[in-house]
């Protein structure tokens, strides 16, 4: 594991709370360049709270997100939400080219290449499935290439089979463009396939610091990772809040 | 394809079943002399006097002003009224400040201004200026007020995320997500104001379809009463299809407006 300096995001003794009831308790965390590292836990256990914290989106109570650009941990930083918040008065094409300057816009259809939508560029969002919206959305935050995108349970919306395919695409991008990732998810298969870390977040507080060490793409049915994955669901199980804290 | 050209057929033709029948009718019941013409002339007299009145430029300066009426009142009170919906929408202490007075002002019938109109505009151009812009005023308040409320935190949220400033959110994330209501507010606000427009014309005017319909009540030219609802009708019919087309083309996305006329 690399030093502070050397990390892309440095996140230290992270601590929230909402009306009184404790969300993250110190949570400390780092991430290399090119490293993709998933998060899992059960609802409510702070996940998401980290990476909308990361993001930028809401404030610790204390503690530190620094990155390596010094910045408040946001150089360039793109999100992935649950739902792919497409603007739908803007077609395809226009929501992928988001921000981008005029000189930019063929990056977007690039990335609309890479996703496998370069035909459905002119359509209007409304017309598209739930899979093929939340490509788009990823489409939209490889335009401007980050060099963190942070995943906040994007599959989880998705049929079984479109939410394989859409591991697949991402570990394809990934591959790619070597950005980091941070995954949310509550699939340990899902972290597991995709983590080159698997960090379990139980009652606020890191329970498991997992390395995946398996080559990719990864065979679900390899011993190892079933090992892996057991792992995982043990960490989610044996965390159970513990009833005498407080 | 016979399926779908028979499908527009029904919707170019079947909205004008009513209005033909009731023509129909009309000129059934005038002709024959069931109805006496004092009560309800027959078509052909209303057409004629519609021409009469087009030919001796009665009619047509009485729309100009009329129309002319119409849309400062629009002008001034819509243009109000979305303004005061952008700027209470927009901010929460705006909304603290205004909203509740003018929810209290909403529920006062627009007519029941009238003596107060009066009394501090007599009955010139003023008066029934302030009655119009006063009736647009609301829709389009509420309407503004309630479109940018109700605006998808997440879109905004992610706008953020992805760097835009709070121009950039306000321009592409903000305001097309309320145009949509805007728009339903300008609509409403185009019904109350003819409405509003009739009222105050039949109410001591010097010229306007409105003026027009009084006087020729008192001489009991039906005949020309009749015009005057007619061109109400019309321009009613005219600013909603206006509307219509305003959805139409500043809304090509919204499912709503794209396959149906």
């Amino acid at each position: 594991m690399g030093t502070a300096e050397a990390a892309l995001l440095n996140v230290a003794g992270l601590h929230k709370s909402y009306s009184g009831r404790e969300v993250l308790r110190g949570v400390d965390l780092q991430l290399q360049y090119g490293e993709a590292v998933a998060i899992v836990g059960k609802s409510g256990c702070g996940k998401s709270t980290l990476l909308r914290i990361i993001a930028g989106l809401e404030k610790p109570d204390r503690g530190t997100v620094t990155s390596s650009r010094g910045s408040e941990g946001r150089g360039n930083v793109r999100v992935m939400f649950q739902d792919a918040r497409l603007l739908p008065w803007k077609r395809v094409r226009d929501n992928v080219a988001l921000n981008l300057k005029p000189v930019e816009r063929d990056r977007a259809i690039l990335a609309l290449e890479q996703v496998g939508l370069q035909n459905r560029g002119d359509e209007w969002p409304s017309v598209l499935s739930g899979g093929q919206k939340q490509r788009v959305a990823l489409a939209r935050a490889l335009a401007s290439s980050p060099n963190l995108l942070l995943l906040d349970e994007p599959l989880g919306a998705l049929d079984a089979l479109t939410r394989l395919e859409m591991q697949q695409l991402i570990e394809k991008v990934w591959k790619e463009q070597q950005f980091s990732m941070l995954l949310v998810t509550h699939d340990a298969e899902e972290a597991a396939a995709l983590g080159d870390r698997v960090i379990s977040l139980t009652d606020g507080a890191i329970t498991l610091d997992h390395k995946i060490e398996l080559p990719r793409p990864r065979n679900r049915s390899h011993p190892d990772f079933i090992r892996a994955k057991q792992a995982i669901l043990a960490s989610l199980i044996v965390g159970e809040p513990d009833p005498g804290e407080e | 394809m016979t399926v779908t050209r028979l499908g527009s057929l029904r919707q170019t033709l079947f909205p004008w079943i009513v209005p033909v029948a009731a023509v129909t009718v009309w000129f059934a019941v005038t002709v024959t002399g069931h109805v006496p013409q004092r009560i309800l002339p027959s078509p052909i007299t209303v057409a004629n006097s519609a021409i009469a009145l087009t030919r001796s430029g009665e009619l047509p300066r009485d729309l100009a002003v009329s129309a002319a009426r119409a849309f400062s009142g629009l002008l001034i009170g819509g243009g109000l009224g979305f303004t005061l919906g952008f700027i209470t929408g927009l901010s929460t202490t705006a909304h603290l400040v205004f909203d509740s007075s003018i929810q209290m002002f909403r529920t006062v019938p627009n007519l029941a201004l009238l003596p107060l109109v009066i009394v501090w505009f007599g009955i010139g151009e003023e008066a029934r200026i302030f009655m119009i812009s006063a009736a647009v005023f609301f829709p389009l308040y509420l309407n503004t007020h309630h479109g940018i409320r109700s605006v998808d935190k997440g879109l905004v949220e992610m706008g953020s995320v992805y760097g835009l400033n709070r121009g950039g959110i306000f321009t592409q994330i903000i305001l097309p997500a309320a145009l949509p209501s805007i728009l339903n507010g300008l609509r409403l606000a185009l019904g109350t104001m003819w409405v509003t427009l009739i009222v105050a014309e039949t109410l001591a005017a010097e010229a306007g379809i409105g003026t027009m319909t009084a006087q020729a009540r008192e001489f009991m030219r039906t005949d020309i009463v009749l015009v005057g609802t007619i061109v109400y009708a019309l321009l009613g019919k005219l600013a909603d299809a206006i509307a219509r087309l305003l959805e139409r083309k500043l809304l090509p996305w919204n499912p709503a407006y794209s396959s149906r006329g």
